[in-house]
């Protein structure tokens, strides 16, 4: 219970350091919402002026801060100026989609992965592995942004599926079936663009483990004792494999979220990708901050639960 | 007289051999992408028998084949060629299906007990595994034989919900041993099993494994770079170099009367005594 404690303490330190850099960041960058408005004759600078005084921009920096910490205490997480809007319910839907693709790939990936790296682990030096292990440094090698616009391109030339969005215009028309349906097809193509690029990676890594694993001396007086193969790679390997994994599976999860943050913005899924796009173009400061705290808070997250996850697997982390 | 107690009780009257060896190679090659790197003949036609009963001690600097040949016998690594037997059955060979029930009767005691224990099991999980896996008792006896045999190789009861890691280095090596008796084995293997204890630890273990002998009539096979350690203990004696078997016999007579080079090294290296007291002492 310490143990997650402490991380949890420190992750708050951890998202009290990114909103301050961010937001010093962001302060520091020229130019700022308002800029664009100058250029609009049908504004008057004085309305422009009262605008910069109402949302706070004439303010000090540590003024500015202040304000919006105290935003973010009410749940509000600063203004968006071209949505005219709190940040956060313009944020949650966004996470939500997001969430859901990440969450999705994330699964497959981790499924495939464990998979073709335990196979290949157990295979270690055969043909099988080896045309496992060149596949995947081939894949590795791809860029991310290639595979998606292939992908864009293949759907857009044989139409099996449908190119942006996350749902169909008559979506609401559709019975459940028929909505999952339309989600699914709508995911495929991100979705295959997502674990194309992770699943690779996860995939060596797992094969590293399990190989290394399975040299272990507890694993080999496993196998001394005559049990089972399929046993030993249950009870024995992959405990004494989990450990660099669960340590990956929480990194993947934070990758995941900015690798799909590109692939929305490529093939439109309605994430945070385009969005956080979008705000950085127009310069809506509390959009940008909030997008980046709310990626920290992935991170964290995700290095919370493999955090978490060690604990409950490894004694020798419970014991120190 | 020697200047150090070589086991010289047993003489070389025929027994049955348990294990023998024959012929036995075994290389190792590693292929990159572009370029293969020179193999290492890590066994050169290595023949040996140990008979029941007896405790056979191989010999060698790092390097030598000592693991590959115990990890060979213990059916852990396969040979390229040769011939493995245990009594009349021939070991090398067999499917995967059909060696499963054997591998219970030749068991290894690794160097690391650390790593040779899984840690996310305790004491009594560790020495009762294969007894559960295996079902070779009933499962509310289980529990209580593991303790038998804990206690059995002088670890104490209230150890058994320990994990591994918090104990010794020494109640470690106990544990290892207790869960390789579990399986009533006919050859234990102990692979540089006492190099990293101190010696006193060293002596118990020692003293623990004679008892064993008397009481269960065990037979040993002890892999070490440290003759000092087998000379009090070891029947008989092979001494590897190079993956071969460059000497064996009578403890007493590899000891008292070595002819090949490297065993004289070997001797010569040995803090206690010197090559000179060796020479002119007789058997």
């Amino acid at each position: 219970m310490r143990f997650l404690l402490a991380r949890l303490t420190r992750s708050v330190f951890l998202l009290a350091g990114v909103s301050v850099l961010s937001f010093l960041l962001m302060q520091l960058a020229p130019g700022d919402f308002f800029e664009e408005i100058k250029l609009n004759p049908q504004i008057s600078p004085q309305t422009i002026a009262a605008l910069r005084s109402q949302f706070g921009l004439d303010r000090p920096l540590p003024v500015r801060y202040g304000l919006w910490l105290q935003s973010a205490a009410r749940g509000d997480f600063g203004y968006s100026f071209a949505y005219n809007s709190p940040v956060a319910p313009l944020l949650k839907t966004r996470v939500r989609n997001t969430a859901f693709l990440a969450g999705v790939a994330t699964a497959i990936a981790w499924v495939l992965a464990l998979g073709i790296g335990l196979w290949s682990a157990v295979r270690a030096g055969h043909w099988d592995d080896r045309f496992c292990t060149g596949a995947m440094s081939i894949s590795m090698a791809v860029p991310d942004v290639l595979v998606a616009l292939a992908l864009l391109l293949l759907a857009t030339r044989t139409g099996v599926f449908p190119v942006g969005g996350m749902v169909s215009t008559d979506f609401d028309d559709f019975t459940f079936l028929q909505k999952a349906k339309d989600i699914g097809a709508h995911l495929a193509l991100p979705v295959f663009a997502l674990v194309f690029g992770l699943a690779p990676t996860l995939a060596r890594h797992v094969r590293s483990s399990v190989a290394q694993a399975l040299t272990a001396p507890c694993v080999q007086a496993a196998r001394a004792h005559g049990i089972a193969p399929a046993r030993i790679l249950f009870r024995h390997v992959l405990p004494v494999a989990a450990n660099p994994l669960i340590s990956l599976f929480g990194i993947s999860l934070a990758t995941l979220l900015s690798v799909s943050l590109l692939i929305e913005v490529i093939m439109s899924w309605p994430g945070l990708g385009p969005f956080f796009l979008e705000a950085i173009l127009a310069r809506d400061v509390y959009v940008v901050i909030g997008t980046v705290l709310l990626s920290t808070v992935f991170l964290v997250a995700g290095n919370l639960i493999a955090d978490g996850l060690l604990f409950a697997a490894d004694p020798r982390i419970r014991k120190s | 007289m020697a200047a150090f107690p070589v086991n010289a009780d047993y003489t070389e009257s025929y027994r049955e051999p348990l294990l023998r060896v024959q012929g036995l190679n075994k290389r190792y090659a590693r292929s990159g992408f572009w370029s293969k790197t020179k193999p290492v003949q890590a066994l050169s036609d290595v023949s040996l028998e140990i008979q029941s009963g007896s405790t056979t001690a191989i010999v060698g600097e790092s390097g030598s084949g000592k693991t590959t040949l115990a990890m060979c016998m213990a059916q852990l690594e396969t040979p390229d060629s040769g011939d493995i037997w245990l009594k009349s059955q021939r070991l090398t060979g067999l499917a995967a299906a059909d060696l499963l029930p054997i591998r219970q009767k030749v068991q290894l005691i690794f160097q690391s007990s650390a790593s040779a224990l899984n840690p996310r099991l305790s004491a009594i999980e560790i020495v009762a595994e294969p007894l559960d896996i295996l079902g070779m008792v009933r499962r509310e006896r289980r529990r209580e034989l593991a303790l038998e045999y804990m206690q059995l190789t002088g670890l104490t009861a209230d150890l058994a919900g320990h994990s591994p890691l918090t104990l010794s280095g020494g109640q470690r090596q106990r544990l290892a041993i207790a869960r390789a008796l579990t399986l009533k084995p006919e050859l234990l293997i102990f692979d540089e099993s006492f190099s990293g204890l101190d010696l006193i630890l060293e002596a118990q273990i020692l003293e623990l494994l004679r008892t064993l002998k008397t009481s269960c009539g065990f037979t040993y096979l002890v892999i070490t770079h440290d003759l000092s350690l087998v000379a009090g203990l070891a029947d008989y004696v092979a001494v590897m170099q190079s993956g071969k078997i460059v000497e064996q016999g009578l403890a007493s007579r590899v000891f008292l009367h070595a002819q090949h080079p490297h065993t004289l090294a070997l001797l010569a290296a040995m803090p206690r005594w010197t090559i000179g007291s060796n020479a002119g002492s007789g058997a």
